[in-house]
């Protein structure tokens, strides 16, 4: 009875202070889903999840800690329990279980809500929840441990948490460190936190709840060792010498962290010398490295011009963002790796491009000079579609889009994607997952040709309309306005605009874009992709060798014969890879076959790592190559 | 140094130390503590502030380890079970340190629960006697309201025994009065055993039976008062007929130990000790007479010569 007692005790003192904080969490996470549609680079409501976790929660525990554990040894009540009939470590025991119930509470409560909230624009099953809340809540114990810990430390508590701060941030900087590689980090991962859907990551599950325990156990030997005098002496109020020298070190730190930032600070970057070529309107410059490559520098700068032009005149807009192109030899043909730094900064090797490939890296140019134009807002997943459709649109010619000569092609690359996706999972709302899975070609190409439809049916002012309602998005003028917004989803507003609503255009789109399939040369296109599906397994031979291994197998309509190569790839999952982003230039080039192995190499990773794998098929007939397979490998 | 008085043979200890020591690093609390408290006896725990009687008390409670002898509670080692123990004492702490925002109201809420034998009635009845508010803030009372709260409660509790750690520090005269009277009415009620700590002879010369003097963490004399009383005597004379090292009379050659020997106001002060029951003669050399003592003076001659 004696613990619940103490329990009763602690919901009584603390109860109003808990619940008032409860209270206003719950409202910044409310106000917080409301910065998300307007805030930038918002890809999923989810990350208001991982914004409470990073800002919220912390602050939470601390104040808690405060109130349920440092008040108690600094008012020295804790003398009148220790010498009730309890054990010395109840009272403490007593706190820890309140305090984290409270915190898990929350971390589930918020992932509640947005889900309450986001449902109505994303997808969200019943694993993907539980991930979120299984992921949530070890952050909460983590963070209530810390703090449990932390708070027995008494008047040197601040001195800790700056410590602990700084050393997370040094840890975080360090370039040779991954920290998403450690948990609790790892679970924090800006892409994973959010876009899992479905692989548990037990081992960052147990290693966080370990740290926590490591904690736990730290506060109780800390609380108990010498009769818990150490704690006491602690928990004394801080002496006026003490808040000199804290206030000393503060300024200290703050001295050093000012003189860093102007070290950081970096100047507008902006290309400069020789081999540049700048045009002034639109503000597009390009580096070309080497004069032997001025044409085909010359020929984006065309490319880029003609197709930024367009664009200004059909949403009439008149200020837009400097695009930059860096040529990179050291890329392949295939890489384009483009930046928001100071406008748009795309990097890539052009020297051997044809059209297709020209217009491709204008739509890339084009989906982050829009992005940029929004804020980033345009990333956010439900409206995803439409931002690479409508890239890619302006970039095969805008209204001449659909004469264009690569219509063929990425029609040829979205029926590929679309005889593996579910088509009972309407693709438009997981756009993350489509592109993660069958790469940003065939996404794009997929959106590009739900526009294609779109203007068939509507005509071009509708999809003028609909990406200048995007780009001139009234995020409200008042709080209430912005709420209010908030409650218009996507495919509402898609509905709104074209007078279509989005489940039956979505349905129609698919049968117009199956329909495609009979054209002669799309058809021709198709089969000149295998009918097959592939896994990269990670396995240990009778040497005890670890290998990566991966074969096909055929799927209904294969067609044996069909010309190219299968191609396996794999990298080390690090910090902000993106699953079809795969920098490494190893490839082992096979036959498909589909019986037996097709690939086996030997494996240069360790026990625990994991890995990004990738299966694509190579054609002359393709400007890509083709994902055949993408997915995450634990190696045991 | 003064024997240690045996307790009686028939007596049932309800707490017994046996030379217990504690350390702190290299610092000594206690070099040796040893009593007997038996059942239904008022026990004075004397000694000056910093001889270790709360770090004693402490221990007793188990809230503080021995570093080496033993203590016992009701016949068991205090190390094995505490809990139960506590449950059967009745403890007032030197400060009092409730929770600020409680009322006696919630503060009996909070603490009936650790208590099996807890007397409700009881404490409505004390907490009405000493004229505690009943849903006033323990926050906003005296420091005499609340070792009267502290003593409230522990008698609530109906405890065995009652430990109380110089409950009366910093209370004003009358309520030093009021507390002791109801620890004192406590003990003929029940036939209570308190264990009764202070540096104040006063507060314990009308109710305890035996008493312990500790004094620098260890035991300078457990038994009765009158036997300590009786064994020390105070004698003075003009300073000017004060021989060097001269006592009073032949009885005198008698005394185990010249505890203090001073000049004070013109007359040369010597106190003597002698051994339990022994027989003093009342005939005194010329120029000597016996001064009047109290027991105050007695506790000082003690611990000053231990000291």
């Amino acid at each position: 009875m004696g613990w619940f007692n103490l329990l009763v005790k602690d919901v009584r003192e603390h109860g109003f202070a808990m619940l008032l904080l409860g209270v206003g969490f719950i409202l910044v996470v409310f106000l917080a889903l409301e910065q998300q549609l307007s805030g930038a680079f918002s890809m999923s409501g989810f990350e208001v999840v991982r914004f409470s976790l990073i800002t919220n929660v912390p602050l939470i525990a601390f104040i808690l800690g405060n109130r349920l554990i440092v008040k108690e040894y600094i008012g020295g009540t804790r003398k009148f329990v220790e010498a009730l009939p309890i054990k010395p470590y109840t009272p403490l025991l007593v706190k820890y279980i309140l305090g984290l119930f409270y915190i898990i509470t929350l971390c589930v409560l918020v992932v509640m809500i947005v889900a309450g909230t986001a449902s109505a624009a994303e997808d969200i099953d019943k694993t993907y929840l539980q991930l979120l809340i299984i992921k949530t809540a070890a952050i909460g114990l983590l963070y209530w441990s810390v703090v449990f810990f932390v708070s027995l430390t008494g008047r040197i508590r601040l001195v800790l948490y700056v410590l602990m701060g700084l050393a997370l941030m040094y840890f975080i900087n360090v370039p040779s460190i991954d920290e998403t590689r450690f948990a609790p980090l790892a679970l924090m991962d800006r892409q994973l936190f959010v876009f899992e859907r479905e692989i548990f990551p037990w081992g960052e599950l147990i290693q966080t709840a370990l740290i926590a325990l490591g904690f736990v156990v730290a506060g109780f030997v800390l609380a108990l060792l010498n009769e818990g005098s150490i704690a006491e002496q602690l928990g004394k109020p801080i002496s006026r010498r003490d808040m000199v020298a804290f206030a000393l070190l503060g300024l200290g730190c703050m001295t050093v962290y000012s003189t860093l930032q102007k070290k950081w600070e970096t100047p507008f970057y902006e290309l400069s010398g020789a081999q540049v070529i700048r045009v002034s309107e639109p503000v597009i410059a390009v580096s070309y490295v080497e004069d032997q490559y001025l044409t085909q520098a010359q020929r984006v700068v065309d490319s880029l011009q003609q197709v930024i032009s367009d664009f200004k005149a059909d949403v009439g807009i008149d200020q837009l963002p400097q695009v930059q192109v860096v040529l990179n030899t050291d890329l392949e043909k295939t890489e384009i790796e483009p930046e928001l730094t100071d406008g748009v900064l795309v990097t890539a090797n052009f020297i051997q491009y044809d059209d297709f490939e020209y217009d491709m890296l204008s739509s890339i140019a084009m989906h982050h000079l829009l992005l940029s134009l929004t804020n980033g807002r345009w990333d956010y997943e439900t409206r995803h579609w439409l931002l690479d459709g409508l890239a890619r649109w302006w970039a095969d010619g805008g209204e001449n889009a659909r004469d264009s000569v690569h219509n063929d092609e990425l029609f040829a690359l979205a029926l590929v994607a679309l005889r593996r996706i579910k088509l009972s999972d309407n693709p438009l709302h997981t756009w993350q997952t489509i592109t993660d899975n069958y790469g940003f070609e065939a996404a794009s190409a997929m959106s590009y040709s739900a526009l294609l439809y779109l203007e068939e049916q509507k005509g071009t002012d509708m999809i003028v309309q609909l990406a200048a309602d995007y780009i001139n998005e009234d995020i409200g003028s008042s709080v209430v306005e912005s709420v209010q917004s908030k409650f218009l989803s996507d495919a509402a507003r898609f509905e709104n605009i074209t007078g279509i609503e989005f489940t039956a255009f979505t349905a129609q789109w698919f049968e117009w874009l199956k329909a495609k399939e009979s054209e002669p040369v799309v058809a021709e296109l198709l089969d000149a992709v295998p009918r097959i599906e592939g896994e990269i397994k990670s396995v240990v031979d009778e040497r005890g060798v670890h290998r990566l291994e991966a074969s096909f197998s055929k799927r209904e309509g294969y067609i044996d014969g069909v010309e190219g190569t299968c191609v396996l790839r794999h990298q080390l999952a690090s910090a902000y890879d993106r699953e079809t982003m795969i920098y490494t230039i190893e490839r082992d080039r096979q036959p498909c076959k589909t019986n037996g192995v097709a690939h086996t190499i030997e494996s240069p990773y360790a026990a625990g790592d994991r890995v990004y794998g990738l299966l694509e098929f190579e054609s002359e007939r393709f400007h890509r190559p083709i994902p055949l397979w993408v997915g995450r490998i634990h190696v045991k | 140094m003064p024997e240690l008085a045996p307790a009686p043979l028939t007596a049932q200890p309800v707490i017994e130390l046996d030379n217990v020591c504690k350390r702190y690093g290299s610092l000594e609390v206690l070099t040796g503590l040893t009593l007997q408290v038996n059942r239904g006896e008022v026990y004075g725990f004397l000694g000056r502030n910093g001889a270790g009687k709360s770090t004693a008390i402490r221990m007793m409670m188990g809230i503080t380890k021995v570093s080496s002898g033993s203590i016992h509670l009701f016949g068991n080692s205090i190390a094995h079970n505490f809990v139960g123990a506590r449950q059967r004492i009745g403890y007032v702490a030197q400060e009092q340190h409730f929770y600020p925002w409680m009322t006696p109201k919630q503060l009996a809420k909070f603490v009936r629960g650790f208590y099996p034998k807890w007397n409700q009635q009881r404490y409505e009845s004390l907490v009405t006697l000493f004229e505690l508010p009943m849903t006033r803030k323990i926050g906003n009372f005296s420091g005499g309201m609340k070792a009267k709260m502290a003593l409230t409660m522990a008698l609530a509790t109906q405890p065995e025994c009652l430990i109380l750690d110089e409950p009366t520090a910093g209370m004003d005269p009358v309520a030093r009065r009021e507390f002791l009277d109801l620890v004192s009415e406590e003990a003929r009620r029940v036939d209570a055993t308190i264990l009764f700590s202070t540096h104040l002879i006063d507060d314990i010369e009308a109710i305890a039976d035996r008493i312990g003097i500790v004094e620098s963490g260890k035991t300078v004399y457990e038994g009765g008062l009158k036997p300590l009383s009786d064994s020390i005597a105070t004698y003075s004379i003009v300073e000017e007929l004060y021989t060097p090292g001269s006592v009073p009379g032949a009885f005198a050659n008698g005394a185990d130990h010249v505890l203090q020997s001073h000049a004070r106001h013109g007359r040369h002060h010597i106190v003597l000790q002698f051994p339990y029951g022994a027989p003093r003669s009342p005939i005194l050399d010329y120029g000597w007479q016996e001064d009047a003592m109290t027991l105050e003076d007695v506790f000082i001659a003690v611990v000053a010569k231990s000291g």
